[in-house]
């Protein structure tokens, strides 16, 4: 029974220890990669294994032995970047590979860390034949080679195709790196001093394979373009090459054995450096001729306009075209004189240049083109003489002056434009040439009085005040005139409201004539009593009023028409009793008294139901 | 008492008298100096023309007579942008001389820098028509009339009169907005000439800023603003910035 549970015991912490390792899982990934898919024999193919994950304590990984590349183990690196804090490592591994036969080959790459086989992607790479490429033994007027460092397959070589150029000829510097060892990296190249030269780099760089004392090197060739700028002696400082390569221990080691040397080599940095290259530059032979501005080499000259014949004041473009060897950059516009008779009728103006440069077995040539505006001025067939151009042949040794042909170019008749009323007036993109007169205007003599001009009227408070006077008056005004107004129309109110009392008042004195039975007064009073309500109330003056002109009123008033109706009615009477021969009883006079009361009263309330 | 009163009057006299008589000396003083200058001138002396006008104008006076004087001397001098300058002034003051027109078109010929096209509108003429004091005393006459007749429409209540200050008014609303525009651009629109023979104007207020474009002497440029020693410029439809000692203001 106890033996079971040992067992039981067992299986179970074994099973737990598997399953620790299963959780701890160290995910890792790995990618492998070679700088170059296809190569040649003898030329290293570099292969980079990337491992990322749980990267601690990684062993070298494993690349299948594969029998027909010499595989040398170049380093690892460890690169570790912090994204958004979170932090991710790999390792990187690099292999210099050998190739030494032709033929397509898988590379694969393994690792075995903590019990777990992990693979990356399976790199192909194609192997073939050597490249032939054609040894440096006709070098064109090699003067002296100069090999910097012997020994050990590795020397760097610097040489130039003259030493005595003139200034502006071209120089072809050519530095030449040979190589025997292995290298570990891409060697690094450090270009001289060129002090005294115009430089411009030559493409592509030379790459091959040459045989030197029986041995084989490969070669690296980069060519330079120099032309001297200043003459006299000018140096070509060295040119340093950096690399590094594996390191073969000189001994008598029994062990110094290529098999051993794979994996017994240390990696050593090297610097080759050239020694300096003296040149001599030539000036050149003076006198110079007068229009020669600099241009050294071989060159054509061509001369064209875009159009054969133009109108009057449209621009005509003319195409200067230089182009040959040399440097090109250098070359200045030739000078088209608006003082030659050629130029004479027309009008130069702005010029584009545009240069293309060549760089054709390694020598630096091209063309340039200056575009030249002209606007003819005149109408009439016009031809240009030659253009010159006058450089320097080194190979001749002599200057050269080269012309274009003689163009002909046809000017019609222009557009008479709006302009022609000051036929000095010249007009191209906008901006209009005046011909002014020769001068400024005189200056203006003494004044008796010198004024002051210091224009601060609108800072001066001043001013602004007398703004102000003008507006108070009228605002002043406005306000007067509206209290005036509404005065009146006070009066006006209580005058209207005070009417019926007034006629009130009125009539009591009328009334006193009914007593003493005088009739035309009576009437007279009771009638104009009557008038002076409605002027009162109706704030109308009473001057010359009738009964048609208070019945107009009254009606426009909005006075009932059964009240107009009575008024008429009354009226009437009062008219018939006043001018009536006979006389008017007291209860007659009492009658139309009381009828005009009662209309006064009636027209007072429909005012006030009115309102 | 009363001698003493007397003394004291006649002091106070006496003290204004003086006054009046050394303002009155001080102004012979600088006609007679415009009048120096203005000989020099004659003679073909143009650097003591220069001085003499450059004095003139240290003692407080600005007369565009003097500085169109000053401004034709430095031109006979070759410095287009002082000569340039001096008319700018000069025609700030008196817009409608011919004289001071012509010269400066004479001389902006000679500028290196194309002028960028200005908008030619009847706006812009009317506005460039009166100087900013001539805008003030336009306004100020048209409220005037404005007022008065706003009075009379008050005090008389006739349609007519309320038409002609309507109309009136509106004018008065034109001539405001001219001369206020003219106070507005006196404040915040500061032209200038370029002095220096080529200046670099640059994207920002530093050296090193890209370059954006070059001027030369003579250019009438407008700043906008200012920082560290930099002006934000425009001309035409660029803008940059340059040193401000390559500018003058106007």
């Amino acid at each position: 029974m106890f033996k079971s549970l040992k067992k039981y015991i067992l299986c179970l912490l074994i099973l737990l220890v598997m399953a620790g390792t299963a959780f701890s899982s160290d995910d890792l990934q790995l990618t492998a990669s070679v700088d170059k898919y296809y190569s040649n024999i003898g030329e290293p193919v570099t292969l980079t294994v990337s491992i990322s994950g749980n990267v601690s304590n990684l062993p070298e990984p494993e690349i299948a032995g594969i029998s027909d590349f010499n595989i040398t183990y170049s380093g690892r690196s460890q690169n570790i970047t912090l994204i958004n804090g979170k932090m991710s490592s790999s390792i990187s591994f690099t292999y210099i590979l050998f190739p030494k036969k032709t033929g397509t080959y898988k590379i694969p790459v393994s690792i075995n860390y903590k019990g777990t086989v992990y693979s990356a992607n399976t790199i192909e790479v194609e192997v073939q034949k050597e490249k032939a490429y054609p040894t440096p033994s006709s070098s064109p007027v090699s003067t002296t080679e100069e090999p910097a460092q012997q020994g050990e397959g590795l020397f760097v070589t610097a040489e130039v195709d003259r030493k005595n150029p003139y200034i502006g000829e071209q120089v072809t510097l050519t530095f030449r790196f040979f190589c025997r060892a292995q290298l570990l990296s891409q060697p690094e190249y450090k270009a001289p001093d060129l002090k005294g030269f115009w430089v411009e780099d030559l493409n592509p760089q030379g790459h091959f394979y040459t045989t030197i004392d029986g041995k084989r090197y490969e070669v690296i060739e980069i060519k330079s373009a120099l032309f001297p700028v200043t003459p006299g002696s000018l140096t070509i400082g060295p040119a340093t090459v950096r690399c590094s390569v594996q390191n073969f221990s000189k001994s008598n080691d029994p062990f110094q054995d290529p098999f051993f040397q794979d994996y017994f080599s240390t990696n050593e940095v090297k610097v080759l450096n050239t020694d300096p290259i003296q040149i001599e530059a030539l000036d050149l032979p003076k006198p110079a001729p007068s229009d020669f501005k600099g241009a050294v080499g071989q060159f054509q000259i061509e001369a064209s306009f875009d159009k054969t014949e133009i109108p009057q004041n449209e621009p005509l473009t003319l195409t200067i075209k230089i182009k040959g060897t040399g440097n090109i950059n250098s070359i200045i516009e030739p000078q088209l004189s608006e003082e030659s008779p050629d130029f004479k009728n027309f009008k130069i103006y702005d010029t584009a240049v545009s240069d293309k440069v060549s760089k054709d077995n390694y020598i630096i040539g091209g063309s340039k083109e200056f575009k030249i505006i002209l606007i003819p001025q005149k109408e009439g067939v016009f031809s240009l003489s030659p253009i010159n151009f006058t450089y320097f042949d080194p190979q001749k040794g002599g200057y050269e002056t080269i012309k274009s042909e003689p163009l002909k170019i046809k000017i019609l008749k222009g557009n008479q434009t709006s302009n022609t009323n000051n036929p000095s007036d010249d007009k191209i993109n906008g901006k209009t040439v005046k011909q002014l007169d020769v001068d400024v205007r005189y200056i203006k003599p003494t004044p008796i009085k010198l004024k002051n001009y210091t224009m601060d009227l609108a800072n001066s408070p001043l001013y602004w005040v007398l703004y102000v006077f003008p507006f108070i008056l009228v605002v002043g005004t406005f306000f007067y005139q509206y209290k005036k107004e509404k005065m009146l129309q006070n009066i006006v109110t209580i005058k209207s409201q005070r009417a019926s009392k007034m006629a009130k008042s009125y009539l009591n004195e009328a009334k006193s004539y009914i007593t003493k039975s005088k009739k035309v007064e009576f009437y007279t009073i009771l009638q104009k009593s009557f008038l002076r309500y409605v002027s009162d109330k109706f704030s109308v003056s009473s001057q010359g009023m009738t009964i048609e002109n208070i019945i107009e009123l009254l009606s426009k008033k909005g006075i009932k028409p059964e009240t107009i109706e009575k008024l008429k009615e009354n009226w009437k009477d009062i008219e018939i009793a006043r001018f009536a021969p006979k006389d008017s009883t007291s209860e007659e006079m009492k009658e139309n008294y009381n009828n005009v009361l009662s209309l006064i009263t009636i027209i007072d309330r429909e005012c006030k139901n009115e309102k | 008492m009363r001698n003493s009163i007397k003394t004291s009057i006649l002091l106070i006299l006496v003290c204004i008298f003086i006054f009046n008589a050394s303002a009155l000396f001080a102004k012979d003083n600088n006609i007679s100096l415009l009048d120096k200058a203005n000989n020099y001138y004659q003679a073909g002396k143009y650097s003591e023309a220069i001085t003499s006008y450059e004095e003139l104008l240290n003692n407080g006076i600005k007369n565009p007579y003097v500085f169109y004087n000053l401004g034709n001397a430095y031109n006979k001098k070759g410095l287009i942008g002082k000569a340039l300058l001096s008319y700018y002034r000069a025609e700030r003051i008196l817009p409608r001389d011919q004289d001071i027109k012509h010269n400066i078109e004479f001389v902006k010929s000679k500028l290196k820098d194309i002028e960028p096209v200005s908008e030619k509108s009847i706006f812009l003429s009317v506005y460039r028509f009166l100087n900013i004091n001539e805008w003030a005393i336009l306004n100020i006459i048209i409220f005037f009339i404005s007022m008065g007749l706003l009075f009379l429409f008050i005090t008389k209540r006739n349609e007519i009169i309320f038409w002609v200050f309507f109309s009136f008014l509106l004018i008065l609303f034109i001539s405001s907005c001219f001369f206020g525009l003219k106070i507005y651009h006196r404040a915040n629109l500061v032209p200038a000439v370029v002095m220096k023979a080529e200046t670099d104007v640059r994207n920002g207020p530093g050296v090193d800023y890209t370059n954006c474009f070059k001027l030369h002497e003579g250019s009438y440029v407008e700043i906008l603003r200012n920082e560290g020693g930099w002006d934000e410029i425009k001309y035409g439809n660029l803008r940059g910035w340059a040193s401000e000692q390559s500018l003058e203001k106007i």
